[in-house]
């Protein structure tokens, strides 16, 4: 038996009603196992983020450093920016391609419950790895946190989920699959780098730094910093309240885009 | 209006155009329940149109549209359809059994999953993914889904597309088995066979307007030409005046000849010049016959 057998769903019964939880619910778990067996996406998704916190924080970062405690904090917010763009939009991109958003659309589904399957997956994904960042951090690089600040910090992570699937969900009702995935790297590394997801923003010229005041990778990690202490200027409200502006446009955008194209 | 009296699908002066090309012209159907419709006509005639507004994928430019007694695209008329499009795919990662279960679950009086997929003779490749299995197999998984929830609008885009004799068959006892359970099904195809041997009624669609609607019989009658060619020696004027001869030509010695009657020409012809040799019959093709149907109502 490999790996994937395991994963088969057990049949539960065909329930006779179809109650709307019951939908979502058997949805999102059809999702989940279609991430799972789609290996090629899993395994750069997931493993990026904890071998590069594992290079940076547990192999080159001088003893006594922040860098472990630092890089957990934007190294969760990378964690989340992947599965919303690749997993998520760039996904939504190819079944829209193949059909099967159109065919999910016409089917007694309740309308957008095939997105908050998507979406839920992209979460469930992201929030193992940000638990094993967390426990990298803890158990590798002797990271030590109140456990509030814990807490705090794995909410920021979580939330990132939001601003960046919709996002993702803007490119993926917008572009074909192969246009989805190209614009989806060049996002990645654009949003990580200049929000200062890779290295720390005071590293850049000024410039730059005005630069990532407009992009959401930046509050969103300025918020993750801020939970372990190492706030790097600007208060937690204003940052919240840019990260929910994202989620309004990127949100409005989405809609407007599912709204014009029924395919 | 009561959802279950009211018609499968009704169409009222409905239009539709892509830009500035028209792709239907105001379009008058009803379709009702118990009974199987084919939407016949050649590629770009409107049967995808059609189907798109029925299903809500596209609004007509005019007329009025309602799909089980409700707005096409809405969550009542959703409901109660089971579709199969001409160019959707599936979760490639999901087995056949899953995508079943997955779609039975939408519906509330869904047949058993493992009835379901006997009905499609997919029974061995049930924990098969879809990625994996052949064309063929692939339009039955997704005719399963349509069928799975029991609807009563059973909407199939060019059904039996891709599929060998024997699966066609099949497919083609599973839409009578529908129909016979008081279901409306609409279909398209391009193939009058299809149409004749499946359909109660038929709908002819050539250019986005109606040009017949009857049962597959009488459309069978009007557009079923065919084409004999042969070597003889009769003359043009002689030929032109065998009965059922529609139009006549020659080239390099053979002739060519358009006949609504094969057999009752023949039988004149051979009487007239029994030396007539290298003989052959062939059915007209559905666009050359719907092409000869439009110059005659033109004319």
């Amino acid at each position: 038996m490999n790996s994937i057998d395991i994963l088969r769903p057990s049949a539960p019964p065909i329930p006779r009603t179809s109650p709307r939880l019951g939908v979502i619910r058997r949805e999102i778990h059809a999702e989940i196992v279609r991430s799972l067996r789609t290996p090629s996406f899993l395994v750069p998704t997931l493993a990026m983020p904890l071998a590069f916190y594992t290079l940076f924080a547990l192999v080159l970062a001088p003893p006594g450093s922040q860098t472990g405690v630092y890089i957990l904090a934007t190294y969760g917010v990378l964690a989340s920016l992947g599965p919303c763009l690749f997993g998520f939009g760039a996904g939504i991109a190819s079944d829209r391609d193949a059909g099967i958003l159109g065919l999910k659309r016409i089917s007694p589904l309740p309308a957008g419950a095939f997105l908050i399957a998507r979406l839920a997956s992209a979460a469930l994904f992201t929030l193992v790895v940000v638990l094993a960042l967390d426990v990298l951090a803890a158990g590798g690089a002797g990271v030590r946190l109140p456990v509030q600040s814990w807490f705090t910090l794995l909410a920021v992570h979580m939330l990132s989920v939001l601003p960046f699937c919709l996002l993702g969900l803007c490119i993926g009702l917008r572009t074909g699959a192969s246009a989805a995935m190209a614009l989806s790297n060049l996002l990645f590394i654009g949003l990580a780098v200049l929000g200062g997801l890779w290295m720390p923003l005071s590293m850049f010229p000024p410039v730059m730094q005005k630069v990532a005041l407009a992009l959401p990778t930046y509050h969103m990690s300025a918020l993750a910093l801020q939970a372990v202490g190492l706030g790097i200027g600007g208060s937690a409200r204003v940052h919240g309240l840019c990260a929910a502006a994202y989620v309004l446009v990127f949100g409005g955008l989405a809609w407007r885009a599912w709204t014009a194209n029924t395919h | 209006m009561n959802p279950s009296s009211s018609p499968a699908i009704e169409a009222r002066g409905v239009s539709h155009r892509y830009g500035r090309v028209p792709s239907l012209s105001d379009v008058d159907l009803t379709i009702e329940r118990g009974a199987v419709t084919a939407l016949l006509g050649p590629n770009g005639a409107g049967k995808t149109t059609f189907v798109n507004l029925v299903l809500g994928r596209d609004r007509p430019g005019s007329g009025s549209l309602t799909t089980l007694g409700a707005l096409p695209g809405s969550a009542a008329a959703r409901a109660g359809s089971g579709v199969m499009l001409q160019s959707a795919s599936l979760a490639a990662q999901l087995t056949v059994r899953e995508h079943v279960r997955l779609f039975a679950g939408y519906y509330p009086s869904a047949l058993p999953v493992g009835e379901v997929i006997a009905l499609v003779g997919l029974e061995k490749e049930a924990d098969r993914r879809y990625g994996s299995l052949s064309g063929g197999q692939q339009r039955r998984m997704q005719f399963a889904l349509a069928v799975c929830g029991q609807p009563a609008l059973l909407v199939l885009d060019e059904p039996t597309v891709a599929l060998d004799a024997d699966s066609r068959r099949l497919t083609w006892a599973a839409i009578r088995a529908r129909a016979d359970a008081g279901a409306a099904v609409l279909l398209t195809t391009h193939l009058l066979e299809e149409a004749e041997a499946l359909a109660d009624r038929v709908v002819l669609l050539a250019g986005g307007r109606i040009l017949a609607d009857a049962p597959p019989r009488a459309i069978k009658a009007r557009i079923a030409e065919q084409r004999i060619t042969c070597r003889s020696t009769l003359s043009l004027e002689r030929i032109t005046q065998l009965p059922g001869v529609i139009a006549a030509s020659s080239h390099e010695g053979r002739w060519s000849v358009r006949t609504s009657h094969a057999e009752r020409t023949l039988a004149s012809w051979l009487v007239r010049d029994p030396n007539l040799r290298d003989l052959e019959i062939a059915r007209a093709s559905l666009e050359e016959a719907l092409a000869q149907l439009l110059q005659r109502e033109a004319a």
